[in-house]
């Protein structure tokens, strides 16, 4: 972890408020993983006063180069927005735990909500390395213009499921019901696993492997649907969290969230939690 | 350039300390800024028993200032003498211990557990606006304030430091019954109470509804309530509120506060403390001065 200037190599949007900013960490040597953030300043008085946590979308092939995907959602994302190529941004990190990868694992599930995607591409980037491998993702947003990050999860030989509120693109409905639908055909019982939903190409997974990894982010309400759904179906799965912070080095104790085991921090103890030790 | 003061029996090689619950127990920090140039590091409230603290949303972020409601978590006396005192030991700088009580024992109790090498002093808290509801805080009455005073003074020989609130109605009645109680220097301001509502679901930001409120917004309430503190008490005072630059603690130093404690800044920037004493140090070579006693007190006013 270190606290560094980042040069910003592209800030360009890439849907409607939708911002993907490649940075360059200055003096950089360290490891960077997904799951994990940056703390970003993204102006330099006092309003917005507080540092934004934003999670790492992608590494790039040298570990100082760096994407984050974000939202324009207030103060600090639009200035953010703004910032011109070549500029620098005061940055702390990488921060927080990041995803943990079973090895042995081969099935994995990612369910995105919104602009839960951002740090699941980063994600699947790792998965993809595997040999063989399936990875279904089911990618969630209001219109279809707020699907992002399809050609790049197909161009990393994922299956994407895809799930629209108004039914501008794919199933009309929310990840959830899509997801239902994936793992209701996703048995885990036998050996001949099958993976799907009506309106897209059904996919084999040709390398058995009992079970599935499930890896999400999104809204609290979609998580608490994805929490339900894994349960039901007894489904190892992961999820990053996002709550509002303040230092964002487990200090503060600002940003908890509540699990089995009390109070925990997301900036320190996350932003990656069990997704079944959450309690909603 | 002699930075060094002397608050209580504590001498400090320099007047920035870094402010309750901002810093954890410093171990969060060591590997971002230098622990061992601050003048004093203060810990997260610590209670006799651990406290899991409020139900999040614990933060909301206003203009030029930051609500929280955390309510005092941490894991308690017993875990922290065991767990996180030997670090803070090992900083090489002055550790001051914030100690929370819900009773005046608790805060006598504390103060024995604490009596222990490595503490260089106590932060009496006595005005965290988080964790009583519909109850007046003891640093909202004289003799409250006073009687816990008095508790930890006879329980310990370590200085104390008593961090009093802006929400009363006359602070220096408060600051004398303190100074008379035996405490040491007097620390100024705690958060203020706020409250922040979301328009589109129609209910508070916060869990727990209201919020301290720090940051840049409050400075110059508390600049206020440092200088009628520093009028009120012959004892040192340590300004306290919404420092983010040299200059903002300047201002502190010359209201007559004797250190400052840096608290929501570290969120912004972690090796703030460092930047506000090199810029302190700047100014007081620019006035030709030889040190940062020269200025303590300077703005205040002879009546």
């Amino acid at each position: 972890m270190v606290h560094t200037k980042a040069e910003i190599l592209i800030n360009q949007m890439i849907a409607p408020d939708h911002f993907k900013m490649v940075l360059r960490l200055k003096d950089f040597r360290g490891s960077v993983k997904p799951g994990q953030f940056f703390h970003i300043r993204a102006g330099s008085d006092y309003d917005p006063l507080l540092r934004r946590p934003l999670s790492i979308h992608r590494i790039g092939n040298s570990t100082d180069i760096i994407e984050i995907l974000y939202k324009v959602v207030g103060k600090g994302t639009q200035l953010m927005s703004r910032r011109s190529k070549d500029t620098y941004l005061d940055v702390i990190g990488p921060l927080g735990n990041g995803f943990k990868i079973a090895k042995r694992q081969r099935n994995f599930i990612i369910v995105a909500g919104g602009m839960g995607v951002a740090p699941l591409l980063g994600l699947c980037d790792e998965l993809a390395k595997f040999r063989k491998k399936n990875i279904a993702v089911i990618l969630g947003a209001k219109t279809a213009d707020y699907i992002v990050c399809e050609k790049e999860f197909r161009d990393l030989k994922a299956t994407v499921l895809v799930a629209t509120e108004d039914g501008s693109r794919g199933v009309k409905g929310l990840v959830t019901d899509v997801l239902a639908d994936t793992i209701k055909r996703f048995d885990l019982r036998e050996t001949g696993i099958k993976l799907g939903a009506k309106n897209t190409s059904e996919l084999t997974i040709a390398n058995y492997q009992p079970g599935a990894t499930l890896y999400t982010c999104g809204c609290k309400a979609m998580l608490e649907q994805v929490a339900k759904i894994c349960r039901r179906y007894n489904l190892e799965a992961q999820a990053s969290l996002e709550e509002r912070m303040g230092c964002g080095l487990g200090a503060c104790m600002g940003c908890v969230v509540n699990t089995v085991s009390g109070y925990k921090r997301v900036c320190k103890d996350g932003p990656v939690f069990e997704l079944g030790e959450i309690i909603f | 350039m002699d930075m060094s003061v002397k608050i209580g029996k504590m001498k400090l090689a320099n007047p920035i300390m870094v402010a309750s619950g901002t810093f954890g127990y410093a171990e969060e920090f060591k590997n971002i800024t230098d622990l061992k140039q601050i003048g004093a590091i203060i810990t997260k409230s610590i209670t006799v028993k651990p406290r899991q603290g409020n139900p999040p949303p614990r933060l909301w972020e206003t203009t030029a200032g930051l609500l929280n409601a955390i309510g005092l978590q941490n894991e308690g006396i017993d875990s922290f003498i065991k767990n996180r005192l030997p670090f803070l030991r090992s900083t090489g700088t002055s550790v001051i211990v914030s100690i929370a009580g819900e009773t005046v024992n608790e805060y006598a109790y504390l103060a024995e557990k604490l009596d222990t090498p490595g503490v260089s002093a106590l932060e009496i808290n006595i005005s965290c606006p988080n964790v009583k509801k519909d109850c007046r805080l003891f640093a909202q009455d004289k003799t409250t304030a006073a009687s816990v005073v008095k508790a930890v003074r006879k329980s310990t020989k370590k200085t104390i430091i008593t961090k009093l609130s802006p929400e009363v109605t006359d602070v220096c009645e408060i600051a004398r019954a303190v100074e008379k109680a035996g405490s040491d220097a007097i620390s100024v301001i705690n958060t203020i109470r706020g409250i922040a509502v979301d328009i589109n679901t129609q209910k508070p930001r916060l869990a727990n509804i209201t919020g301290g409120l720090s940051g840049p917004a409050i400075k110059p309430i508390a600049l206020r309530i440092v200088w009628e503190t520093k009028e009120a008490v012959s004892i040192p005072v340590v300004g306290i509120g919404g420092i983010m630059t040299a200059s903002d603690a300047i201002e502190f130093l010359l209201c007559g506060s004797s250190a400052v404690q840096i608290g929501t800044a570290n969120f912004v920037n972690p090796k703030v403390s460092l930047l506000v004493l090199k810029g302190i140090e700047n100014y007081l070579k620019q006035k030709n001065l030889s040190g940062v006693k020269d200025i303590i007190g300077k703005a205040l006013i002879k009546k």
